[in-house]
């Protein structure tokens, strides 16, 4: 038992090594020189580390101020609308996606195998051929410029997965939970709210996840919806560090460090709450 | 529902209603409906053919590898031990990084005179010189093929884990009191329960390979020749280089059809087992 | 059926809800304008090098004309097109914009953006132009806009390496420049010296090899003139093909190298010999971004013969008034201001990006300013002979070069002979002029 535990442990340093390899030199690069980074062989350790890159964003120097200094002042409202529109994505896919997929699973009526393979079906279309038509659709609904409009976009993204995930796992809770709970006279809704959904708490975190980072990372909606600094998300705004005359390396490693954080300690606060929802499912079931 | 369905439905519709036209972004008015002939074209085309097994070639080694990694990152991170809470915080890094941040990433380590990569390999005596690691059609695409899954590897573990904390105790329970051995309780426990989940994995990721692009575009420019230059970076730069934005619907549009048809492959695959319902 | 009812009526609440945000985000931005009291309000648009720069300029040209309000606004470089088209079919494009030499000929055929001799003065704001900046404002025998900035593709050494390898002057012809990397190579300094970017969006450098030998690709019509009847391209890609595969100088990376990784080798001091943008010699004579600083140095492009004529290419981005204005003479105005040469030496003197006037050459403070990393001298003069890629125009350009670039990348990878490679690439031109 206990050389299993370190052979477990020494697969999760292999794995912690695998994920954050690169971002570790994402990091390096952040606290060196731009002339430091192009060394041969390179420094892993920088020789004259500097924190140059995070002070730019309170004080950029003049060439930083030459990629943007309106766009390094606007980070921290593109990181706050960045959170804004992805927890409302992940709000909307648990909400609407676990109503659907509980109709799915449990009130099968007919079509709606087709109707759902229709929804997905169109998803797969890649964004590069349908932007401009929707561009023209958000336009006409005047939706341009605005969160609401991204939302609404990335949700109609990433809504029929999150149906389609949380479909099959309601499938495989048994029905005899619930019709015990019908008897004790609960209304469909509260039998869903109070028994069903704590069963499905791993699922509904990982569907909330997927809404979340899906629009977190998310580059084409919000540069096509939003036009200059004030309201746009994290991606557009951090895209302003390279231009196409040059690149500043030293401040997109440093934004990047400022991307990885808030889902950092979002997903560790919520690994708690996963935890402790876990158990009480398991213990009702 | 329907509301957002519209939204959906109205530019897939369109971009459709396109890709059956001859149709310029050079020349917006001029909209001559051409019937097929957009298709005819592309699969007749030499840069179609090529892009088409570039694409798949991508495609296929990075459903493995993502599923392969995602699907042993979620059985770890299932193990109740100590320190696992950090760790699946630390699964979506990767995910995080946006596109722009993550192409500036990946080539500043595979950079051919400057790169992280050519200097750890170095430093370890692999190599005796820096080399250029794109430069080799195969080579080129390996690297694409690594930097895109890394990337991808998070989400396929997140489904994957959520599914194993899914599955009830007792059916474990079960397996513990007849002291059935490990590999048979992940044999015909958990694999079976996975399936489901797997298949969307697969589905959601060949989606997302054969839409990638900006990795191409950054790393590779889609050469040496045409050696890496695949479909989705042909439909953007027929729509917004070359303005073509009748051929490039039709090349979203097959796109479409192709994931479409592996996903009914996958499906049917599945199903046939008969575990997924 | 009650549930899908209640759904719907979620959904609805949600746009609804959404709708509100939006109008909640859009009316202050309307607001504003409306606050600033300006009786134009105009819009304008462009990519996002030093955006502060422009929105400083409006806020002059605001600050002495309080009639009209001027908005900036700076998209992510890489996207700005696609941006920019989805604006244009949505009939919705700023007034005023940042338009590219690539997509000049598009955009002027489909109508997005309106020629600027409509207006009676036009004439005055083109003359005293350096001419491939005046060539390249011109499409169909109009001019579309006036210019933002341009530069030409200078050819960039190393001069402590060329020095360390006991060369005494810089290259003229190509035959030379092989001969001073065999030099470079045999004093061991760097096994392959000399670059060529040949990734595929790096047609530039191509072009401007070129033009330094004198040669030419198309005729006025589109017709390919390469491989036989101008051999300038072929013996081009042949001396590169020698130098990769017999002579093995040519760095190896060359046919995934574009601009950027070109500059960061010869920043890193990883190669002797390469082509570049030239104001990146800005970078790659800053102690803070360059290894090499102070060394690198620009000589005339080398050409096959020594007689020359050592051109190189030259570009222009410009600013142009869309179609779609409901303003045009408030527009132009601006845009004679924000294009005026006040504004172009202000934009050398702060980034050292390329003028298009002909005065500026001499200006002292312009020289004082290129003096700090290179040589206002060579600029002018290269400057002199740099013209724009001449099959720009065509519909089928930017198809044809991504070809073209592949068919060079095969023959230095030595999977097709260079003439091969030319004649595919020829082909291929002539059967998309056929197709277009």
């Amino acid at each position: 038992m206990k050389a299993r535990t370190i052979m477990v442990y020494a697969f999760m340093v292999l794995a912690a090594a695998y994920l954050l390899a690169p971002v570790l030199w994402m990091f390096v690069l952040s606290i060196m020189t731009q002339s430091e980074a192009l060394s041969v062989p390179p420094h892993w350790i920088p020789e004259a580390p500097t924190l140059d890159n995070y002070m730019a964003f309170f004080n950029p120097s003049a060439s930083q101020a030459t990629m943007g200094a309106a766009a390094i002042t606007a980070m921290p409202g593109a990181m706050l609308n960045s959170v804004i529109v992805g927890l409302s994505v992940a709000v909307a896919n648990v909400v609407f996606g676990s109503m659907a997929a509980y109709s799915f699973a449990r009130l099968e009526f007919r079509g709606s195998n087709a109707l759902m393979f229709g929804y997905l079906v169109s998803r797969m279309v890649p964004a590069v051929g349908i932007m401009i038509p929707l561009y023209v659709v958000m336009q006409n609904l005047h939706l341009l410029n605005s969160l609401g409009a991204l939302v609404l976009v990335e949700t109609a993204e990433t809504l029929p997965f999150s149906i389609w995930l949380l479909a099959g796992y309601f499938r495989t809770i048994p029905r005899d939970i619930e019709e015990a709970a019908r008897i004790d006279r609960c209304t469909w809704l509260q039998a869903m709210i109070k028994v069903f959904l704590p069963m499905a708490t791993p699922c509904l975190v990982a569907t909330g996840v997927f809404g979340f980072m899906s629009s977190w990372g998310s580059f084409l909606y919000p540069l096509l919806f939003t036009s200059g600094s004030g309201n746009t998300t994290m991606p557009v705004i951090i895209s302003n560090f390279a231009t196409d005359i040059n690149a500043d390396y030293g401040l997109l490693a440093t934004s990047g460090m400022f991307a990885v954080l808030p889902p950092f300690l979002l997903a560790l606060w919520f690994q708690r709450w996963i935890v402790s929802g876990f158990t009480a499912g398991a213990v009702k079931g | 529902m329907l509301v957002l369905l519209g939204l959906v439905a109205y530019p897939v519709g369109l971009s459709l209603w396109i890709s059956l036209h001859k149709m310029s972004f050079r020349k917006p008015k001029d909209f001559p409906f051409v019937g097929l002939d957009n298709y005819t074209t592309a699969l007749t085309s030499p840069e179609f053919a090529s892009a088409l097994s570039v694409t798949l070639k991508f495609s296929l080694a990075s459903v493995v590898l993502i599923v392969a990694i995602g699907l042993a990152l979620a059985l770890l991170l299932n193990v109740p031990v100590r320190g696992r809470g950090v760790l699946r915080a630390l699964v979506l890094v990767p995910w995080a990084i946006p596109p722009i941040v993550n192409a500036t990433l990946w080539q500043l380590i595979f950079d051919s005179h400057v790169g992280a990569f050519n200097g750890l390999l170095m430093q370890l005596g692999l190599i005796d010189a820096y080399r250029s690691w794109l430069i080799d059609p195969n080579m080129a695409l390996v690297i694409v093929v690594l930097a895109h899954a890394w990337n991808h590897v998070p989400l396929a573990t997140i489904i994957l884990l959520a599914a194993l904390q899914a599955i009830p105790r007792e059916l474990y329970e079960a397996a513990l009191v007849d002291r059935t051995s490990r590999f048979r309780v992940l044999r015909e426990i958990t694999m079976p329960w996975l399936l489901r989940p797997i298949m969307i994995v697969m589905i959601l990721q060949t989606m997302g390979a054969l839409r990638a692009f900006d990795l191409f575009y950054v790393l590779t420019g889609g050469g040496p020749g045409t050696s890496t230059t695949a479909l989705a970076w042909l439909t953007y730069q027929t729509s917004f280089v070359y303005l073509d934005v009748g051929m490039g619907s039709t090349y979203s549009y097959i796109i479409m059809i192709i994931t479409f048809a592996v996903a009914l492959f996958y499906i049917r695959g599945l199903y046939k087992r008969g575990d997924v319902e | 059926m009650t549930f899908f009812n209640s759904k719907a009526l979620n959904r609805r609440k949600f746009l609804a809800g959404a709708a509100a945000i939006g109008v909640g985000t859009t009316l202050p931005l309307l607001q504003s304008r409306a606050a600033f009291g300006a009786d134009v309000a105009l819009e304008f648009e462009g990519w996002n090098y030093d955006p502060e720069f422009q929105t400083q300029i409006v806020t002059e040209y605001t600050a002495q004309n309080p009639a009209v309000s001027v908005n900036f606004i700076a998209e992510p470089a890489a996207q700005y097109v696609p941006k920019m088209i989805a604006r244009f079919i949505g009939q919705n494009a700023p007034d005023l914009l940042y338009v590219r030499d690539q997509t000049l000929a598009g955009w002027a055929d489909a109508e997005y953006i309106r020629p600027i001799n409509d207006f009676p003065d036009w004439e005055e704001h083109v003359a005293g132009l350096i001419p491939f900046h005046r060539a390249g404002l011109e499409y169909e025998g109009k001019v579309w806009g006036l210019p933002y900035y341009g530069d030409h593709i200078a050819y960039i050494y190393n001069s402590d390496i060329l020095e360390k390898a006991g060369i005494a002057a810089p290259p003229v012809t190509w035959a030379e420049l092989a001969d001073q990397s065999l030099a470079i190579k045999k004093a061991g300094l760097i096994e392959r010296p000399f670059a060529f970017p040949l990734k595929s969006n790096a047609g530039l450098h191509w072009w401007s090899a070129v033009y330094a030998s004198g040669g030419s690709l198309f005729d006025a019509e589109g017709n390919p003139k390469f491989p036989d009847e101008d051999t300038v391209a072929l013996q081009l890609l042949e001396f590169l093909v020698h130098a990769a595969q017999e002579l093995d100088i040519l760095d190896q990376t060359s046919v995934q190298m574009g601009t950027a990784e070109g500059r960061l080798a010869l920043a890193a001091g990883q190669v002797a010999f390469a082509s570049s943008a030239r104001y990146d010699l800005k970078v790659i004579n800053d102690p803070a971004t360059s290894k090499v600083s102070g060394f690198a140095k620009q000589v005339l492009f080398p050409s096959l013969t020594a007689d020359g004529p050592h051109g190189t290419v030259g570009w222009t981005q410009m600013f142009s008034i869309s179609s779609n204005t409901a303003h045009p003479d408030e527009a132009w105005d601006v845009l004679k201001y924000i294009s005026s040469q006040d504004v172009a030496k202000r934009y050398y003197l702060k980034n050292g990006v390329g003028y298009a006037y002909e005065a500026l050459d001499n200006d002292a403070d312009i020289a004082a300013e290129t003096s700090k990393w290179s040589d206002q001298g060579m600029f002018a003069k290269q400057g002199a002979l740099a013209k724009p890629r001449e099959y720009i125009a065509f519909p089928w350009a930017a198809e044809w070069e991504d070809f073209h670039m592949q068919q060079m990348q095969e023959a230095i990878v030595g999977r097709k002979t260079a003439r091969d490679a030319m004649l595919a690439s020829a082909d291929k031109a002539i059967q998309l002029k056929k197709s277009s």
